[in-house]
């Protein structure tokens, strides 16, 4: 769906705003955090099987913690961000600075406090991406109230679950927190005119850059 | 004192009418820029602190209008902390 040149820029605007979001993360978590260029994809619904391929830490069966908010009206979509379930926890204790014994299955396991945090945490994290693409297109953007879920996904589950919107801007990276690494996934889930408004936005980009 | 949404934020500005109200933006039932306008409305004066996951810099010239003593973009750390309670008490002290 984009070019090479489009998927360029868009992965250095995106490496930009997760660096940014990472910052926050770090601010909360009080470790500095390492992470990963992020793999940027635009990928069409009919496609998104690849993701459990493509992504299977995350999307593969089992459990997923999904923090979302819906954003609007002109550049229009909802952001999910998703982690495994057990990785999650891992988000959770560092934020609240408690320590975790990998081999204790009972510390490892989501309390009612955890979902505040982590709805938080997926809060700040993507008003800070979403709101840097409002920014880009020069559009004003209004949210949703923040939602979390903890989805059991089944391979079947997983198209339903998405089948939402017909495009997905997919970041995939990897957070390091003191060693422990977080593997999570951004999914921006478009409208078709979304996408144009997006795509036209990094064409006018690089025109400037190449003229 | 707390409030969990908008609404009940201006239940309790009515009741209680506090010297400072930090407040969200994204709030449930009436969200904060709505709480705050209305608060305006009745009094120019409350000293109100905006805190927000919101990065727009669109937002922040639309609540400036709103005559907010500060606007401070989450997470909240300790550092901001400790400048929140020093505006807070020279807010105090003014």
């Amino acid at each position: 769906m984009l070019n090479e040149l489009q998927k360029d820029l868009l992965t250095e605007l995106v490496n930009v705003y997760i660096g940014q979001a990472a910052a926050m993360l770090s601010e909360m978590v009080n470790h500095p955090i390492v992470l990963n260029i992020p793999e940027v994809e635009l990928v069409k619904l009919t496609n998104s099987e690849r993701l459990s391929q493509t992504y299977p830490g995350v999307f593969s069966p089992g459990h997923i913690i999904s923090s979302s908010l819906k954003f609007g009206p002109d550049f229009r979509g909802k952001a999910f961000l998703i982690f495994p379930a057990q990785q999650a926890k891992i988000l959770v204790n560092a934020c609240t600075d408690e320590m975790m014994d990998i081999n204790d299955i009972e510390t490892q396991n989501l309390i009612d406090t955890d979902f505040d945090v982590l709805k938080e945490i997926g809060n700040i994290i993507l008003n800070a991406i979403i709101g840097q693409f409002g920014d880009l297109l020069e559009v004003r953007l209004e949210y949703s109230i923040p939602e979390i879920e903890l989805i059991h996904v089944s391979a079947a589950e997983q198209q339903i679950f998405l089948q939402q919107h017909l495009y997905m801007l997919v970041f995939h990276t990897v957070f390091n927190i003191s060693e422990m690494a977080v593997e999570g996934v951004i999914l921006i889930a478009l409208t078709m005119n979304s996408v144009s408004e997006l795509i036209n936005k990094i064409d006018d980009l690089l025109e400037e850059t190449y003229a | 004192m707390a409030a969990s949404n908008g609404a009940e934020g201006l239940v309790l500005y009515e009741q209680q009418k506090p010297d400072y109200i930090i407040s969200d933006l994204l709030m449930p039932e009436i969200n904060g820029r709505e709480m705050v306008a209305r608060i305006r409305e009745k009094d120019p004066d409350t000293k109100i602190i905006i805190l927000t996951a919101d990065v727009q810099k669109t937002t922040r010239e639309i609540i400036k209008d709103y005559n907010v003593l500060s606007f401070i973009n989450k997470p909240i750390t300790a550092e901001k902390i400790d400048c929140l309670v020093k505006l807070l008490e020279e807010g105090k002290d003014a």
